[in-house]
């Protein structure tokens, strides 16, 4: 398991805090996981269902022990952002048979994320007040320095519900390409190598 | 070079985008379970063919497959006479290896991985409408193989 000192922010006390970014974690690592973060999806729904809010969120079931065996798998990594001792937030990403949409880099091999999500307690689905922000920005960032690294050109691709376009267009600067029927309806989202570069200009 | 070590004006901009939007990546559980459990089974039946044919187009035995691919006996067995169970990735990609296909297609055959394009699962379906499993492996079966690779190595 590799990993590097990053930081992230503590919404709580508006504050930067220090925090771990784990490059490759295994499939034990993200089963313990989700031991944690299960019960506090469920906390998350009760509560909402005890204020009178409407739908429980898409995702309030997924389950990162199914994705396991995954990490245990040459094509994928697996990424998480650790802090105060508990994982933030996670990030499985395949580097293998993915390929770009946008020309000029149509055909060409991207950093595919298939999933990411952070941790319950920092998500305004399931809580109020979240208590760290910056994680998904950080896995992100680590999703174009792993393209980069890979000679990918800092191109990234994912498949997202619609209502994330704000983050992933506005913020991580990649262009929407509408929803796919036939993959669950979710939206498509990629990071050009040119979007790769202005990214990391502005987040210089 | 992109510092994570940094807190500047872009990642509290970014961090606060990031508070207001539901950010979760990659199909919902919730979406896929009811149809994981009669697709995984459809899978596997399709996969068990698939390595039986190819097997037999080599002109090897289990054994021989075993061998060649460097996994337990007992695995390929299983696999082949579907016996319900899910195969271990390693196995998948040691089989995909000695018989030339192509693993991801068999990772999503498996149930490993979820598959992500439509065509993927037509095609699964009638690969096994095409072929029927008997002694020798007939032209039309052949065919049906032959096809049924191109798709995956296309997929």
């Amino acid at each position: 398991m590799s990993s590097e000192a990053i930081k992230i922010f503590d919404r709580r006390t508006c504050q930067p805090v220090e925090a771990v970014l784990h490059t490759q974690l295994d499939g034990s690592r993200l089963i313990d996981v989700e031991a944690m973060w299960g019960p506090e999806r469920l906390r998350g729904i009760r509560s909402r269902l005890a204020h009178g809010a409407g739908e429980p969120p898409e995702h309030w079931h997924w389950n990162w022990a199914r994705k396991a065996t995954m990490a245990q798998l040459l094509a994928y990594r697996a990424f998480g952002v650790e802090a105060e001792g508990l994982m933030q937030g996670l990030m499985m990403v395949c580097l293998s048979g993915k390929q770009a949409r946008l020309d000029p880099d149509r055909g060409k091999p991207l950093v595919y994320v298939e999933f990411i999500e952070v941790a319950p307690w920092n998500a305004r689905e399931f809580v109020a007040h979240p208590a760290y922000g910056g994680v998904g920005v950080r896995l992100m960032q680590a999703a174009v320095r792993l393209s980069l690294d890979e000679g990918f050109a800092g191109r990234v691709g994912l498949h997202s519900l619609d209502q994330a376009k704000r983050f992933y267009s506005e913020t991580c600067l990649m262009q929407a390409l509408g929803r796919e029927p036939g993959y669950y309806n979710l939206e498509y989202f990629e990071l050009t190598a040119a979007g790769a570069t202005e990214l990391l200009e502005r987040s210089r | 070079m992109i510092d994570l070590d940094r807190i500047n004006d872009w990642f509290l901009a970014a961090a606060e985008v990031e508070a207001r939007t539901p950010i979760t990546a990659g199909p919902s559980l919730v979406r896929t379970e009811g149809h994981s459990a009669e697709r995984a089974g459809t899978g596997r039946h399709t996969l068990a063919r698939l390595i039986r044919l190819r097997r037999r187009q080599l002109r090897l035995t289990i054994e021989d497959l075993a061998a060649e691919a460097n996994v337990d006996l007992e695995e390929v067995v299983t696999i082949e006479q579907e016996d319900g169970s899910e195969p271990e990735p390693r196995t998948i990609h040691q089989l995909s290896q000695a018989l030339a296909l192509p693993e991801q297609a068999m990772l999503e055959l498996s149930g490993l991985v979820e598959a992500s394009d439509p065509r993927f699962r037509e095609a699964t379906v009638r690969f096994v409408a095409r072929s029927e499993p008997i002694q020798d492996l007939r032209p039309e079966e052949a065919a049906a193989l032959e096809e049924f690779v191109k798709v995956l190595a296309g997929s």
